[in-house]
């Protein structure tokens, strides 16, 4: 019996175990950063696109059908042109966090990163 | 012996694995969706497994086209619209009530919104390509049509009358009864929701990431995604419903030989109304209150009249003035945190 228990708990599992969480704790890591930077593009709610912005190594332009014009950099995503008059979707600037959304409504297109900043608040009012 | 190890290493990798894929998704239990209704953007953060959140973004978009079909100026569908180019129309019940409501609301606050300004935005463009400033003789043309006074919502014969020359614009109340629609599509569900549209906010339910719901205000001199400040709304159970609504000059504004109009009028003058605050949110219970009373509050200005408001829908609210100075009411001085330094509080004996 004592034998067999030996068997079930032994020094060097401890030493897996360690390991196990270690890589856990990398493999989470990168898991959250990922999810973190995804960004969509939508246009009147369907979504166009979906980018992992961490992947990104040189900026590029998406140019949508109904002329809007995204541009996708290295971990940031950001209206660059837009028939729209009040160019609001301009003005937005660059979004480089989870939760992070711009729109040009006149082109009922919208850009966002998905998922929720974990310090960010659940919502912005304004 | 060996064999044995490398299959207990085997399973405590795939244990791993399995840990870091369910501690990556725990903030992520929620289905995001993202529609256009009423130029607007409405997002609903959902924290249900995705089919269930698919059916429920399904009910609240189609609550929310339904406030657009029946009271939106710009929808040809509306009777708001056909009414506004024909000076009547036929209108269903759920179109009378909701303008009742809104009338209702509007009487209270002593007319300082109102939804018959139609002639008046309309002059000032604000939400077209071409906003300008009208002649001073178009305003006052354009300030004889406004007054609730002079709409007549027939409930007997299902219409909407307007005097001559008049026009309805629900813009102000518009997002407020959309999320108030989003909350019925809600309303029997268990699971919780962020429902934000163009900048107003449904919190429906248990909290997600704490004990509280954090809302952030925007930052009325930095971009869309800027915040000042944070408030954090605690609720007493699990079936909480707060709505937030925020009225800023920074929102659509044109410049015109040098000189800055923004979009908020006052019924009273038929200009921008002139005033030292630039932004004021309002926490309420329901979504019509809460949108009035931002745009009431901000054309009002903070005074003792505008307080009483507040405290008569039980509501409170968040001022900032264009010195970056804020005035909190009581029921939100434990629920604000500042999050940047260069604003100050405001010096008003409330
Ligand atoms: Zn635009």
């Amino acid at each position: 019996m004592k034998d067999k228990l030996q068997k079930i708990v032994r020094p060097a599992d401890l030493i897996v175990v360690a390991a196990v969480l270690a890589v856990a704790a990398v493999l989470w890591a990168v898991l959250a950063h990922l999810t973190g930077t995804t960004a969509q593009i939508v246009c009147d709610g369907e979504v166009i696109a979906t980018i992992d912005l961490s992947a990104v190594k040189e900026a590029y332009d998406v140019t949508l059908d109904n002329g809007v014009t995204v541009r996708v950099e290295p971990g940031a995503i950001c209206f660059a042109a837009s028939d729209c008059a009040n160019l609001l979707c301009i003005h937005a600037g660059k979004l480089t966090r989870a939760g992070q959304s711009a729109a040009c409504l006149p082109n009922k297109t919208l850009i966002r990163i998905t998922g929720r900043d974990r310090r960010g608040p659940d919502a912005l009012t304004g | 012996m060996k064999k044995q190890t490398l299959r207990r290493a085997a399973a405590l990798c795939c244990a791993a694995l399995l840990l870091a894929g369910a501690c990556s998704g725990c903030g992520r239990s929620f289905t995001e969706r993202t529609a256009f209704a009423m130029g607007s953007v409405l997002t609903a953060r959902i924290y249900a497994p995705e089919e269930q959140a698919e059916k429920l973004f399904g009910r609240i978009t189609d609550g929310v086209n339904g406030v657009d079909r029946r009271i939106s100026a710009t929808n040809p569908d509306s009777p708001v619209y056909a009414a506004n180019h024909t000076g009547s129309s036929n209108a269903d019940a759920y179109t009378l009530n909701k303008l009742g409501d809104i009338v209702m609301v509007c009487n209270i606050l002593n007319g300082t919104v109102d939804p018959t300004v139609g002639a008046l935005t309309e002059l000032w463009g604000f939400s077209s390509d071409t906003p300008r400033k009208p002649t001073d003789g178009e305003i006052q043309a354009a300030l004889e049509t406004v007054g609730l006074e002079k709409l007549l919502l027939d409930d007997v014969n299902g219409s909407i009358i307007l005097s001559e020359g008049q026009k309805l614009d629900p813009g102000a109340f518009g997002k407020g009864i959309a999320l108030d629609e989003a909350y019925l599509a809600l309303h029997t569900a268990t699971y919780s929701a962020v429902v934000t549209f163009g900048g107003s906010v449904l919190l429906f339910g248990a909290p997600k990431s704490g004990k509280s719901w954090t809302v952030g205000i925007r930052d009325p001199f930095k971009g869309e995604n800027d915040s000042f400040a944070t408030l954090s709304l605690t609720p007493d159970d699990d079936n909480y419903v707060g709505y937030l609504s925020t009225s800023g000059s920074y929102e659509k504004n044109f410049t015109e030989n040098g000189v800055t109009y923004h979009h908020i009028l006052s019924p009273e003058t038929g200009y921008p109304v002139e005033t030292d605050l630039v932004s004021v949110t309002v926490c309420a219970g329901g979504g019509l209150s809460s949108d009035a009373l931002s745009t009431a509050c901000f054309i009002n200005g903070l005074n003792e009249t505008t307080l009483r408001w507040l405290k008569s829908f039980g509501a409170e609210a968040v001022f900032v003035n264009k010195d970056k100075q804020y005035y909190i009411t009581d029921g939100l001085k434990d629920c604000f945190t500042l999050n940047d330094d260069s604003f100050s509080p405001m010096d008003h004996e409330g």
